[in-house]
């Protein structure tokens, strides 16, 4: 991933743009700020990771993104289209057929009396009318051929997330969101879905995954990580770890370069208008 | 525009093939996957079809009732159509009126279109007669009436009667001729029928027993030919029936030129309801104008006839018990139906909570409120639909046992079904409303906890209304008037039963009480009362729902037992017995009870005492005291001792020779006082002396300021006072007469004052109370099965709470016991709060359904018994059944497999 993948002028039309999204609820003990200005890209056709520990807004970023809910600032551009001034219509039809949502729990995912290939179906009929053989080939490609005439008290907890992720990918969203799609698997369920997510983006979909497993992180194009209701650091998948600039002009240095800095002071400087960060 | 008018075509489509999507499309088979929903709306939809199908079935029961019983206990020929009219006999045609078969031919061709109505019975008078056999002749009275046969009792008859028609003649005149059937007798007409002609031989078809002595009522309009006319006058003669068809030949034979003819239509007990008598109504009115018409054909006929149609008497008050039952059934079904309607929207409500990740499964893939509303509703219509319709039967079968006439009535079936019908559709629209706006509600909130709710503190409030309804009732001086009962009625007792039951219930279940009850009782107890106080809002909630149906139940059975109690003192008192019979001043006096054991002989003499100079009036009625209590009607609160103990004052006593013993009621009569008597032979006067007063007594007169007196017979007797001589009777039946009659004595008219209470016109407002026990029962039944669903959808939980109780170590006994304890308790709060809120609530008003305050005796009080032992009983056995249920399936219950199937 470039790095200045955070212009707008990059190759690649981006899945999806955040603006500096604040959200704060209301709540008997007076606002609680979950999100305090979060600004980010998401590439298209690639997997990003939004880590962070809890508590830290994660979820609030991700139903933002999925818009589910309204920002109380900022706005979120869903292949090119900006959400915020949308009706709640226009935003429900938009959610419907452009993103699909993972819950964390696969039983969460399903009803219990339609068959693997009946979700599926459902899900591609909602948004549009499936071309002959989709619903088997978008079986194929998440490895539920052989289920497809079961139901969800007949799989394991591992194919009821691929069935739940083979219903997000129906008809092609912008966005799949997946909210810790991992965390109820077993080890061997968990590895069958990471394992199915670089196909998924081979496929074309755009992915958003909020997770603690190493091995989705791993697999990222892209990690947000979220801290305190802010986007405390970004790395690509190459590597680089890029520090973020919030909106008091303060730099957020990663977790793991904190360490570097023990006396929590930064020598900064300029070279040919290139800036460095060095210990004093 | 083409191109959005093209848009909105294609989403129309797209939400049409949404809707046949497997989710919506197997919504219907959906609900009966949630038991405990699905009896939710079973038993809500229940109430709302027993409650909206029972008023317009109970009502028509009512009027089917109101017209049963001017039918059955009045002459159901005067209740219908009749027309009276001379014909002639010979050939002389027009002369003395029209022949009988083409009279008879006109009014059935008038009347046939007339629904509800028994073929005519014709009557043909053929006047006073003598009738000689053997030397002997008897005076009697000719007559013919169509079905007669029927109607007499046969003492012998030939046996080719049907090949020789003739007469019958009354035992009587037969033992007095010597005469038997297959005998010929002489028959010959009195002066004002006859020239004086030789008498006519006709054959004796058979011997029936005389009607003067008591007739069935095919005789009831024809009083005055069994009956004297005048107080004290001799019966009048025997009557000879002629079989069918043979008094015009003999009238004709022996030279009568017209005879008085009646014809009488009288309803058809078996079709006689409502609406057909209405139609009757208009059409016999209709035909009453024609046959006074000279002009038309059938009043030319019918020239100088007498037409009359009772019918619209017995109608209006079939209308006003309408209308007294629509008073209470109206708003008492529109409340509970609304009642029901709130349960379908919390079941529709409870629905969304229950389904609330596929509703957001399916909102987040674009199926938006109206097709989730949809789902929703097709998923409770199973439930809904089949609890309508075992409400619109449970009503059917309730109306059967409560109403007072048994028989539905299929046009108001029909109207019951059209407003359960109209109230499902608006309960749909509204349950869809619900869930429709509640779609956006659950969305990605669902996995959040739901907050811990408390319901405010509603019970003073409920209370302080009460208490303004009841202020209000007890200000006024009836609550029961004209043909209405009082709404406040209702609506006081309701209030008390929900403030005081609900209050009662949130006071009982409250932490602290049952925490300090819990520690100190043993293992079972424990348990169960842990189990209360978790569910404490569920558990009171039950409790005031439960104590209020029981509630309704024994205030409605409780009401009406009073007010029919009441009615038919204030109808028996003024009498004194079931039935009174009165002789004639001829008749023997009885020194002992004619009929022993249910008799007493009483002499009255109304207004006939004076005392103070003349200045004051009282009643006197002379009684046998060793008989009369065997008789006379008596309730405990007419005086503060028992009627044996009254009566045992009135013997002589040593030290009051001079003067006789009495009991009076009433104000203004000394202690002791001289009675100035209307005597057989003149004038005469009477010592008495006060032994005892009473608040009412038997035979005292609804007439305000004038006291009753109440003495030995025997000494009216002495003092030659012995005219008006009455027979009291315990026993209603219309034999008694008859029986009486047997025993020599001459009866001049026998009075059953249960009948003037069927009859009286408080009945519409009995029958409006009633309904309040048709609802009571629907109220009771929706509790017992709301009960029994309740623990039945919560045996899951239950039988994992036993069976871990049980890995713990607690015997499967103390499990079985704590469940018994923990229903026993809820269900015995229930009944206790119900039977006890209702019975002061009975106690407050009853005196103010008091329909005639003035007359004696005061308001009684009686409660139904069985109703409250009904309750109590059925708490008890539903109380057994469930613990054993839950005890049998927690033996077998496996705690791995419960916690599994538990997640």
């Amino acid at each position: 991933m470039p790095a200045d993948a955070l212009t707008p002028a990059a190759a690649a039309p981006p899945a999806a743009v955040c603006r500096e999204l604040v959200q704060i609820y209301e709540s008997a003990g007076g606002p609680v700020h979950a999100l305090r200005g979060v600004s980010t890209v998401i590439p298209a056709r690639s997997l990003t990771a939004v880590v962070g520990p809890s508590g830290a807004g994660k979820s609030t970023f991700l139903r933002l993104l999925a818009c589910l809910e309204r920002p109380t600032v900022g706005d979120v551009v869903i292949e090119g289209t900006p959400t915020a001034q949308l009706s709640g219509r226009a935003r429900r039809r938009l959610v419907a057929r452009r993103i699909g949502y993972v819950f964390q729990s696969p039983a969460d995912n399903l009803l219990a009396d339609l068959s693997v290939r009946e979700h599926v179906r459902m899900a591609w009929r909602m948004r549009e009318r499936e071309p002959r053989g989709a619903v088997a080939e978008l079986l194929a490609l998440t490895d539920l051929a052989d289920v497809a005439r079961k139901r969800p008290a007949a799989l394991s907890v591992g194919q009821q997330q691929r069935v739940a992720f083979a219903m997000a990918m129906a008809a092609g969203p912008a966005l799949i969101i997946a909210d810790e799609p991992t965390a109820n698997l077993d080890p061997r369920g968990a590895s069958a879905l990471v394992d199915l997510l670089p196909r998924l983006i081979d496929a074309g979909q755009t992915l958003v995954i909020c997770t603690h497993d190493r091995r989705v992180i791993d697999t990222a194009d892209k990690v947000l990580v979220i801290s305190g209701g802010t986007l405390a650091a970004e790395s690509t998948g190459g590597g680089e770890l890029l520090a973020v600039l919030d909106d008091a002009d303060r730099v957020h240095l990663p977790r793991e370069l904190v360490g570097l800095f023990p006396d929590r002071r930064v020598r900064l400087t300029v070279v040919d208008g290139d800036p460095r960060m060095e210990r004093p | 525009m083409p191109g959005e008018r093209q848009r909105q075509g294609t989403a129309l489509l797209r939400w049409v093939r949404m809707l046949w999507l497997p989710p919506w499309r197997r919504a219907l088979l959906r609900g009966w996957r949630t038991p405990s929903l699905f009896l939710g709306v079973l038993v809500a939809a229940l109430v709302l079809g027993l409650a909206g199908a029972s008023r317009p079935i109970f009502a028509a029961s009512a009027a089917r009732a109101s017209l049963s019983r001017d039918i059955e206990t009045g002459c159901r020929f005067d209740v219908g159509f009749r027309a009276e009219r001379s014909v002639s006999l010979a050939d002389n045609s027009g002369v003395f009126g029209p022949r009988l078969d083409d009279a008879t031919h006109a009014l059935d061709g008038a009347t046939a279109g007339i629904e509800g109505i028994d073929p005519v019975v014709v009557t043909v008078d053929g006047g006073e007669a003598r009738v000689a056999a053997g030397g002997e002749d008897a005076e009697v009275q000719l007559i013919e009436r169509g079905a007669f046969r029927d109607h007499i009792d046969v003492v012998e008859e030939r046996p080719d009667a049907a090949e020789h028609p003739g007469v019958w003649l009354p035992d009587v005149v037969a033992d007095e001729l010597g005469a038997h059937a297959g005998d010929t007798v002489d028959v010959s007409l009195g002066a004002s029928r006859s020239a004086g002609g030789p008498p006519s031989p006709v054959p004796v078809t058979g011997v029936y027993r005389d009607l003067r002595g008591g007739r069935d009522r095919h005789w009831c309009g024809m009083r005055f030919t069994f009956e004297s006319r005048t107080i004290g006058g001799g019966p009048p003669p025997p009557v000879v029936l002629f079989d069918e068809g043979r008094i015009v030949p003999f009238l004709t034979d022996a030279g009568a030129g017209f005879a008085p003819a009646q014809w009488e239509y009288a309803p058809d007990p078996s079709e006689w309801d409502l609406p057909t008598a209405e139609r009757a109504t208009d059409a016999f009115e209709a035909l009453v104008t024609t046959a006074n018409d000279p002009l038309s054909p059938l009043g030319s006929l019918l020239d100088r006839g007498a037409t009359t149609a009772d019918v619209p008497r017995s109608v209006l008050r079939a209308q006003r018990t309408v209308a007294s039952v629509q008073s209470v059934a109206g708003p008492v079904a529109l409340g509970t139906m609304g009642v029901a309607v709130v349960m379908l929207l919390a079941a529709a409500r409870s629905w969304l909570t229950r389904r609330s990740q596929e509703v957001t499964i399916l909102s987040l893939r674009g199926a938006g409120p109206v097709a989730v509303a949809l789902k929703g509703i097709a998923e409770l219509l199973p439930g809904l639909l089949l609890g309508a319709a075992l409400g619109v039967g449970s009503a059917e079968l309730v109306v059967r046992l409560v109403a007072p006439d048994p028989h539905i009535d299929l046009d108001a079936l029909r109207e019951g079904i059209l407003v359960v019908a109209g109230a499902l559709l608006v309960a749909l629209v509204m349950a869809a409303v619900v869930v429709g706006a509640g779609v956006r509600r659950v969305g990605m909130g669902a996995g959040g906890a739901t907050p811990r709710r408390s319901l405010p503190l509603w019970e003073p409030v409920v209370l302080a209304l009460a208490g303004a309804a009841y202020y209000e009732l007890h200000t006024r001086r009836t609550v029961v008037e004209d043909t209405r009962v009082d709404g406040l009625l209702l609506l006081f007792p309701l209030l008390l039963l929900a403030g005081g039951a609900g209050l009662a219930a949130r006071l009982a279940l409250s932490a602290r009480p049952l925490g300090w009850l819990a520690r100190r009782s043993p293992t079972a107890a424990w348990l169960a009362l842990r189990r209360l106080a978790a569910a404490r809002f569920r558990a009171a909630l039950i409790v005031t729902g439960a104590a209020i149906s029981i509630g309704i139940l024994v205030f409605a059975s409780a009401i009406s037992s009073s007010v029919s109690a009441t009615s038919y003192a204030k109808a028996t008192l003024g009498y004194g017995s079931a039935q009174v019979v009165r002789l004639t001043q001829n008749s023997p006096r009885p020194v002992a009870p004619p009929l022993p054991g249910i008799s007493t002989v009483v002499t009255r003499a109304n207004e006939a005492a004076e005392f103070d100079n003349a200045q004051s009036r009282t009643d006197v009625l002379g009684v046998d005291p060793d008989s009369f209590a065997d008789a006379a009607f008596w309730d405990g609160s007419f005086a503060g001792r028992s009627l044996t103990g009254l009566l045992g004052l009135l013997g002589p006593r040593a030290d009051q020779q001079d003067a006789v013993p009495a009991i009076t009621v009433g104000n203004g009569v000394p202690d002791r006082l001289d009675l100035s008597l209307d005597g057989d032979d003149g004038p005469s006067s009477l010592e008495v002396k006060v032994v005892a007063r009473a608040r009412a007594f038997p035979g005292l007169a609804f007439i305000e300021d004038r006291p009753l007196v109440v003495v030995d017979r025997r000494a009216l007797t002495r003092s030659g006072v012995t005219a008006h001589a009455e027979v009291w009777v315990d026993d209603p039946s219309p034999t008694v007469a008859s029986r009486l009659r047997d025993e020599g004595l001459d009866v001049q008219f026998a009075v059953q004052p249960g009948r003037d209470v069927s009859g009286t016109q408080l009945q519409p407002q009995l029958s409006a109370i009633d309904y309040l026990e048709v609802i009571g029962v629907a109220a009771t039944l929706a509790t017992a099965a709301g009960l029994g669903l309740y623990f039945a959808a919560n045996s899951e939980r239950r039988q994992l709470g036993a069976a871990v109780a049980r890995q713990l170590g607690l015997p499967a006994l103390q499990a079985t016991a704590a469940t018994a304890i923990e229903v026993v308790a809820i269900l015995a709060a229930s009944v206790a709060l119900g039977v006890g809120l209702a019975v002061l609530a009975v106690r407050l008003v009853f005196r103010q359904l008091d329909p005639l305050p003035h007359a004696p005796p005061a308001a009684l009080l009686r409660y139904d018994t069985a109703v409250i032992g009904a309750c109590a009983g059925a708490a008890l056995l539903t109380a057994l059944v469930v613990a054993l249920i839950v005890q049998a399936r927690t033996v077998r219950a496996s705690l791995p497999e419960l916690l599994r199937d538990a997640g």
